[in-house]
This record gives C-alpha cells, sequence and structure tokens, in this order.
C-alpha cells in the first residue's frame, strides 16, 4: 500500500468516525419481543436454514412431550398438511384460556392465558421451577417464536369441554380467543405455515421429522407419536415402552449383538438425571448419541467425558483384578469399539456450548455421569462374567489390532527407508536377477546350513534367507518353538509383496518361496510354522501354488564306485536289503538252504512282520505271552480283547465276538452295549460295568497272522520268532550264510536286520543329521540345482493342517484350563 | 461357499464374502499379523527321550540293525 493510498482510507475511516459522533436517543430503538425474533431469528432458532425450519416443529412438539412427561398427555400427533403447513396435536390439558391478569394490566385491556402463551416471550410454565422438572426445547424459547416466524398459526384449545380458537398472522393476533364450540376433546392442536419472508426454505422434509420423532418417542418412553405426512400420503407411528433399550436395540439392528440383553441404567443425583442403554455388536465403530433434555448433543459435553471416563476406567479395573491383560491395556477408543450406546440427560440449567450449541458444558455433570457409570458397570460386570469376559475380550483385540497395525507399518516404513540394499533384510543372500517368475526364495533353516546354501546356490536366480527357530521358556518343564520377530519382519521385507490389506501377490519378488528345512522334529516345527504363517498372513502364496518344501536327501553313500544320496528311511532300508540279498543264504538247521527267490519272499515276509511286531510290543504285549492264546481251532493269534464286567475274552475273529454279546444278551434278557473305549478305564470309572462289552482290536495281529501264514509256505511257525532256550547246545539255531561269513541267529526275526547289515559292508552310509552336515556341493547337486532336485508344492491342505494344528494351541488361550 | 470360523475372533463367516481369507475381517487378520510379531504362535517342545542317547544306528527306530 503507497502512502497516498494510505491516507485515504485514513480519511474515510475518520469521516465515519465522525458521523457516528452525534449520538443521540433517536439512535436508539426498544425492539418489541416479535421485532426481535423476527428480526434477529437466528438467537432463537439457530438457523434460518432447513435446520431453524425443523426446528420450529420440533419446539411446539417439545412442549407436548413435556405436557406427557407430567403425566398429563399420552399421544402427540403430527401432521404435515398438503399446503406445507404443521399440525401438532396432544392429548394434555390444554393451555389455559382464562384472563392473565398480569397481562392484562401491562396491556390495559383483557388478555387470555393463551395469547400470552403465543405472543409474549419468555411467557410460560417452563420458567416456573415445578411446573416441568425438566423440559426440552433448545432455548426455551417455545411456541412463542413459532408463532411469530410463521406466515399464519392457528391454536385450538380443548378445555373443560369446550373448544376455543385463536389466530395469528406473523405472530399478532387476528383477533380474540373465542369459543367456538363443545368437545370431548382435550388437548391443544397447532397449526403452523412458516414464514417464506424470514426462511431460506419452508420445504419440510419428511425422513428429518421421521427420525427426530422417532427418536423422541425412544427418549420418552411411553408417549405415543404419530406421524403423517399428507403430501406423500405416508407415516408411521411411534411408541416405545422400553424407551432407549428399544432404541439401541434398533441402533443394532443389522449389526450382530455380543450379548443378547441391552445393559440399562438410570438415576437421579444432585437433580440431574440419567438414563444409559448399551450393548455391544461386532462392529469396530462406536456409536454412542446422547442427549439432554431431548436435545441431540451432537458435540458431546460433559456428560459424554463422564460416560466415557468411567467406561474405562471400570473396564480396565476389571480387566486387571480378573487378570485378562497380558502384554497390553486397552485404551478407552479400544473399549469403545462396536459399542452402541444412548446417553438420556435431565440437566435442570444445561449450558451449551460449541459451534452448534450442541456441547453440554455443565461441569458437574461429568463427575455425577462417570461415577454413576462406574458403579453401575461395575455391578453388571460382577453379574454377568460371561459378557464381562466378551466386553474385555473385544477391548484386547482392538487393542491388538491397533498395536498390529502400528508394527506393520513399521516394518514396511523400515523396508523403504533402509538405506541402500532396497531396504532388504541384511541377512538375505539377493540372487543378481530381477525375473520375478524365474527367481527363487530359500528358506532355509539353520546358520550353517544357509552358508552352504550359499556357497551351492545359483547366484543368477537363487536367494537364501537363513532361519532359525527361536526357543521361548514356556513353563517350567516346557519350552515352546518360535517364528522370532526378526524372522517374520525378514520373510516380509524379502518378499516384499506387502502385508496386511496392503498386499499384492502379484509383487512379490521371487516365484517360487521354497522352504529348506532339516529332517528333524526341530525341521517339523519350523515348517509349520512357516506354513501357518503364509496360510494365515500371504494366503494368495499358497492359495496361487508359489510355496513349496525342498527335498534334501536323508543318506548319502559311499562305494568302491560312486557315491550317491538316498531320500528317505524306506529307501534306504530296501536298497540294503536288496544289496545283502544278493548272494545270501539261510540254514534253518534242517538240513535246508533258503536262498535266491525264496530268500527275498522270506525277507520280504519279515520285513511286513516286523513293524506289526514292534507295535504289538508297544502295547506292551509280548509275543511270548500271546502265543499262548493261540486259537486251537484256526491256529490264529486272538485280534479282539474283550471285557465283560471283570470277566476277560480274547477272540481271533469276529463271528466268535458276536457269539459272545448273543449269549451275554440271552442270558441278561436286554440289550448290551459294545463299545471300545479301553476295558480297563471303563472298569475303573464304573463298578457295575457288567452290562456293557468293552472290545480292544489288535490290528498289527492281523498282519501278524497273516505273515504267520506266510511263513508256515516256509516251514516255520510262530516258534521261529522267539528266541529259544537251549541250554548246552552250542550250535547256532539259525545262519545266515553269505559268501564265507556266517552270522549266526537266535530267532527269524533277527533275519532281516542281519541281512540288511551285510548288505551295508563295503558301504559308507552317512545319515544326515541335519542341512548343515552337507557341504555347497552336495546340498546344490540334491536340493538346489533344478536339474537334480526335487520341489514339493505345499497344498492348501498342508497349509491348512499347519493352521489348525495352532488353533487347538490357541484354544487353550481362549478357555484356559482349570 | 463354506462357512469357515475365524481363528481369531472365533466367529463363523463366509469364505465368499470375506476380504481376508483365512478370517472374518482384514481387522482380525491384522490381529494375527500382530501375534506373529509378538511371538504368540509356539509350537510345544516334546522332550524326545531318544534324543538323550544319540544311536550311531543308522534306523534309530530299531535299534537291532546293527547286531551281529
Amino acid at each position: 500500500m503507497s502512502d497516498e493510498q494510505k491516507n485515504d482510507s485514513q480519511q474515510n475511516f475518520q469521516k465515519k468516525q465522525q458521523g457516528k459522533a452525534e449520538y443521540t436517543p433517536e439512535d436508539l430503538q426498544h425492539l418489541s419481543d416479535m421485532d426481535h425474533v423476527r428480526k434477529r431469528p437466528a438467537m432463537y432458532i439457530g438457523d434460518i436454514t432447513g435446520r431453524g425450519l425443523h426446528h420450529l416443529v420440533y419446539e411446539v412438539v417439545d412442549n407436548s412431550i413435556d405436557e406427557a412427561m407430567a403425566g398429563f398427555a399420552k399421544n402427540v400427533n403430527v401432521i404435515v398438511n398438503q399446503d406445507g403447513s404443521v399440525t401438532v396435536e396432544d392429548d394434555g390439558r390444554g393451555i389455559p384460556v382464562e384472563k392473565h391478569d398480569q397481562l392484562s394490566e401491562e396491556a390495559g385491556r383483557e388478555v387470555s392465558t393463551l395469547e400470552g402463551v403465543m405472543t409474549v416471550l419468555k411467557f410460560g410454565g417452563k420458567f416456573q421451577e415445578g411446573a416441568y422438572q425438566t423440559s426440552g426445547g433448545l432455548h426455551g424459547v417455545g411456541v412463542t417464536v413459532v408463532n411469530f416466524l410463521s406466515q399464519w398459526c392457528e391454536v385450538e384449545v380443548y378445555r373443560e369441554g369446550q373448544v376455543y380458537q385463536q389466530e395469528y398472522e406473523r405472530g399478532i393476533p387476528t383477533g380474540p380467543v373465542k369459543r367456538i364450540g363443545a368437545t370431548k376433546k382435550v388437548g391443544t392442536k397447532t397449526t403452523f405455515k412458516p414464514d417464506g419472508t424470514i426462511f431460506q426454505t419452508t420445504k419440510f422434509i419428511f425422513d428429518t421429522l421421521y427420525k427426530r420423532l422417532q427418536e423422541l418417542a425412544f427418549l420418552n418412553s411411553g408417549v405415543r407419536i404419530k406421524f403423517y405426512d399428507e403430501r406423500v400420503s405416508e407415516g408411521d407411528e411411534f411408541y416405545y415402552e422400553r424407551g432407549i433399550i428399544e432404541f439401541v436395540e434398533h441402533l443394532n439392528r443389522a449389526s450382530d449383538a455380543l450379548h443378547s440383553d441391552v445393559i440399562h441404567f438410570e438415576g437421579n443425583v444432585e437433580g440431574v438425571g440419567y438414563e444409559v442403554a448399551m450393548q455391544y455388536s461386532g462392529e469396530y465403530t462406536e456409536n454412542v448419541h446422547s442427549y439432554v433434555n431431548n436435545i441431540h448433543t451432537l458435540e458431546g459435553g460433559t456428560h459424554v467425558s463422564g460416560f466415557r471416563s468411567g467406561l474405562t476406567r471400570t473396564l480396565n479395573t476389571y480387566g486387571k483384578k480378573e487378570g485378562l491383560f497380558k502384554d497390553l491395556t486397552p485404551s478407552g477408543d479400544d473399549f469403545r469399539e462396536g459399542l452402541t450406546c444412548v446417553i438420556s440427560m435431565r440437566v435442570p440449567h444445561p449450558q451449551f456450548e460449541g459451534q452448534t450449541k450442541t456441547k453440554l458444558g455443565n461441569n458437574e455433570v461429568e463427575r455425577i455421569v462417570s461415577s454413576a457409570v462406574g458403579e453401575a458397570i461395575t455391578k453388571y460386570l460382577e453379574e454377568n462374567p460371561k459378557t464381562a469376559k466378551t466386553i474385555l475380550r473385544k477391548g484386547i483385540l482392538a487393542a491388538e489390532a491397533r498395536e498390529a497395525a502400528r508394527k506393520a507399518k513399521d516394518v514396511l516404513r523400515k523396508r523403504k527407508n533402509v538405506l541402500g540394499g532396497g531396504g532388504l533384510p541384511g541377512k538375505l543372500r539377493d540372487c543378481l536377477s530381477k525375473e520375478m517368475e524365474k527367481c527363487e526364495l530359500y528358506l532355509v533353516e539353520g546358520d550353517s546350513a544357509g552358508g552352504s546354501a550359499e556357497g551351492g546356490r545359483l547366484k543368477q536366480y537363487q536367494a537364501i534367507l537363513p532361519l532359525r527357530g527361536k526357543i521361548i521358556n514356556a513353563y517350567k518343564s516346557r519350552d515352546d518353538k518360535v517364528l522370532a520377530n526378526e524372522e517374520v519382519q525378514a520373510i516380509i521385507r524379502a518378499i516384499d509383496s506387502g502385508i496386511g490389506e496392503d498386499q499384492d501377490v502379484n509383487k512379490r519378488r521371487y516365484g517360487k518361496i521354497v522352504i529348506m528345512t532339516d529332517a528333524d522334529v526341530d525341521g517339523s516345527h519350523i515348517r509349520t510354522l512357516l506354513f501357518c504363517f503364509f496360510y494365515r498372513q500371504m494366503y494368495e502364496l499358497v492359495a496361487n501354488g508359489h510355496v513349496y518344501i525342498a527335498q534334501p536327501p536323508l543318506f548319502r553313500v559311499r562305494s568302491k564306485k560312486d557315491t550317491y544320496y538316498v531320500q528317505s528311511e524306506e529307501e534306504m532300508k530296501g536298497r540294503l536289503l536288496q544289496r545283502g540279498l544278493e548272494d545270501a543264504a539261510f540254514d534253518p538247521g534242517d538240513g535246508r538252504t533258503i536262498a535266491g527267490d525264496e530268500m527275498v519272499q522270506l525277507c520280504q515276509t519279515l520285513a511286513i512282520m516286523e513293524e506289526a511286531l514292534i507295535a504289538l510290543e508297544r502295547r506292551g504285549i509280548n509275543l511270548r505271552v500271546h502265543s499262548e492264546r493261540i486259537n486251537v481251532n484256526d491256529g490264529k493269534l486272538p485280534v479282539f480283547h474283550v471285557f465283560i464286567g471283570n470277566k476277560e475274552y480274547w477272540f481271533s475273529n469276529r463271528s466268535e465276538l458276536e457269539e459272545l454279546v448273543k449269549r451275554e444278551e440271552k442270558d441278561s434278557g436286554s440289550e448290551v452295549e459294545v463299545t471300545d473305549t479301553p476295558a480297563e478305564s471303563a472298569a475303573s470309572r464304573n463298578g457295575d460295568a457288567s452290562q456293557e462289552v468293552h472290545v480292544t482290536e489288535l490290528h498289527e495281529v492281523r498282519t501278524i497272522n497273516a505273515g504267520l501264514g506266510d511263513l508256515s509256505q516256509f516251514g516255520f511257525d510262530i516258534e521261529s520268532l522267539m528266541p529259544q532256550e537251549r541250554t548246552g547246545i552250542e550250535e547256532p539255531r539259525y545262519i545266515l550264510r553269505r559268501g564265507d561269513s556266517e552270522i549266526p541267529l537266535e530267532d527269524l526275526r533277527g533275519l532281516v536286520a542281519a541281512v540288511r547289515s551285510a548288505g551295508e559292508k563295503g558301504l559308507q552310509v552317512t545319515r544326515f543329521k541335519g542341512l548343515g552336515e552337507m557341504n555347497a556341493e552336495e546340498l546344490r547337486d540334491t536340493t538346489l540345482d533344478p536339474a537334480h532336485r526335487t520341489l514339493v508344492q505345499v497344498t492348501m491342505n498342508d497349509a491348512g493342517a499347519a493352521d489348525d494344528m495352532f488353533r487347538v494351541l490357541m484354544g487353550d488361550k481362549v478357555e484356559p484350563r482349570r | 461357499m463354506a462357512i469357515l470360523r475365524c481363528p481369531i475372533c472365533q466367529q463363523n463367516f463366509d469364505s465368499e464374502t470375506t476380504r481376508a481369507m483365512p478370517f472374518c475381517s482384514p481387522r482380525c487378520k491384522q490381529i494375527d499379523l500382530g501375534r506373529w510379531f509378538n511371538e504368540e504362535y509356539r509350537l510345544p517342545i516334546v522332550p524326545d527321550p531318544e534324543d538323550d542317547e544319540p544311536s550311531e544306528s543308522l534306523f534309530p527306530d530299531n535299534g537291532d540293525a546293527n547286531q551281529n
């Protein structure tokens, strides 16, 4: 601004000041009530938009509700007429129509009380303590303001069998209050048409009125509000005996409630009335509606903050007392997730603040509500421990989610911020190529195996990320294995397809993710953890078949000629047996020699039987003892172990069992229950279990019986499987011959092992105890090189099974065992 | 369509309509992720008695494999 301009504006300012200097009584005017309301409508009804317009209806309805809450009216009818005017009628006492002394004296003429109510501001029952305990209406200005802001208005009063009526135009009565007839009705009916010269719009909105009238019916239980809009021929009737309880049910109608009952409490402290209804649903948002004297306090205020602090404090105290919190304590926000709540206050002298004057400012209310909520909720939690747990768990999950979101954000940010290396984890030995489809990420168990894998990989396309299971001391006597936080982060950052909601499987850095673990218990733990992690957090990766399991060999076999690798124990056993059988001959000590094909068949038979025999021994059943129970009719060992009461039976076939059941039924004259619960536990549990037949089936004995059948072809019976006491005889019972060597055997069960052992001669067999025992070259030849390796795709079933396992394990956490 | 049970909130949900398989909601998936970060998914290590006496046998399952 130039100096010249500055001078100009200063002069103008001075001129204006000069004009104001003459200040005379004529400059001042006293506006009548009506003129003031019509000149400054916003001071009385907030504004002159649609909001203020609808407020006119509420002012009139509030009067009727006051009458109803005072016990004088039951019904309120609201009608939007064809011409856009609104009629509100109640069946209350009706506004008095008699002459009002004070007003008549002031006016110098006879003024009816009704006329006073309609034309004199701050006139009415609301201002006398006791007339209404607390009344609605934003500013307590009531129907007078409605009259002043209407093009026309008409009031009918039904009182003492008469109908009285008065009409107004822009607030001015067109005549005195007249008696126009007789009636049996009581109440007041007000019809008004808002003044279009004052309001920006005079069109009432059906939905807005509908919602507010329903809300009023919820807030004032027992009041029946009928609403009808003649313009659209639509309407409804609102009547809620249970008040805000039904309000909460209404708000939660589309959500799944976490507990069936609505928590409800009310009371009055220091003249401040409170009523609260609340219920938790499965939603994640907070849905708290608060009202003071029927006014929707959109900006909240002291009653809402009192409610919040009381709720948070109480739930925290309860959770701590019950030991429900572990690492983190939920915040107030967490406890209000999914909360639907209606708070309805009755405050005698409310102070409203805020932008829209819908924020309660009375300080005392905060303290009153907070302690009332604390008391009521504490009582509820104590009386409803199951719901209490549900509510607390909801808050804990909310806290967990908040914490998890923060951590996930951290991980992703770390990925982006780390200088150089593109934010990849430090342990990752990345491949050179960027062709995602061709690249593979090997997740390798153990650092030493990671080292071998790094040395043996095809650097162009294979990346190595070494992982370790972390051991956590869980209880005194138990250790747990987990996937360490750093490992989880490393996997997420290496694959780099995001995590949580911000995830895109197509952005992953590798075509295949290959899990490579040891073939031991540790390895299977890590595999299970990884399966579950991928299934839950990188579901698409598994669903689209991008996750694989490497198949490292279990054995290295060196002979004079070459070195080869064997994948599994079964395969190794088979190979050794085959090799051992070459020029092996068996001398059963009866002059025969079993060799060639016959020897192969004998060994196969014995190999199959051996597993069954071990299974039988694991049950604590000795073969010699069992052999004494042999069925003399069919020559078979018993398969069924049966208890009836304290009587024990052994049967080699089902028909014998069935015969026993029939016999028992005949003897006892009633049906006999057959169960497969172990007889021992049944007997100890129930002394009188004589009516039950407990059957244990020894499946492996079927295999043994079949094997015994095969053995008889070779001339052996069951005795051949058991060591014999042969004192004084120096000759071995059986002899395995192979070339020049002779191997003595006490029984047939040792034969297969002896043949395998013979097959191992001249070989150097190494069982890898872990991947780390393989050198880089070995690992490449067997497990990494696509030309020789075997990869097994992880199916949804595999991964789902790991997920199931953790569900079972975590189930302990949800319902702790007593 | 399959009705599944969410591993986090234990509520049933429809696999067709969820936005966060195998969970009912992205929210529960998030909670699960937090549990991975917190190392809450633990496998109990069952002590293996055979681990105590390291066997030189190739086949620890049947100890008589090397008998001569």
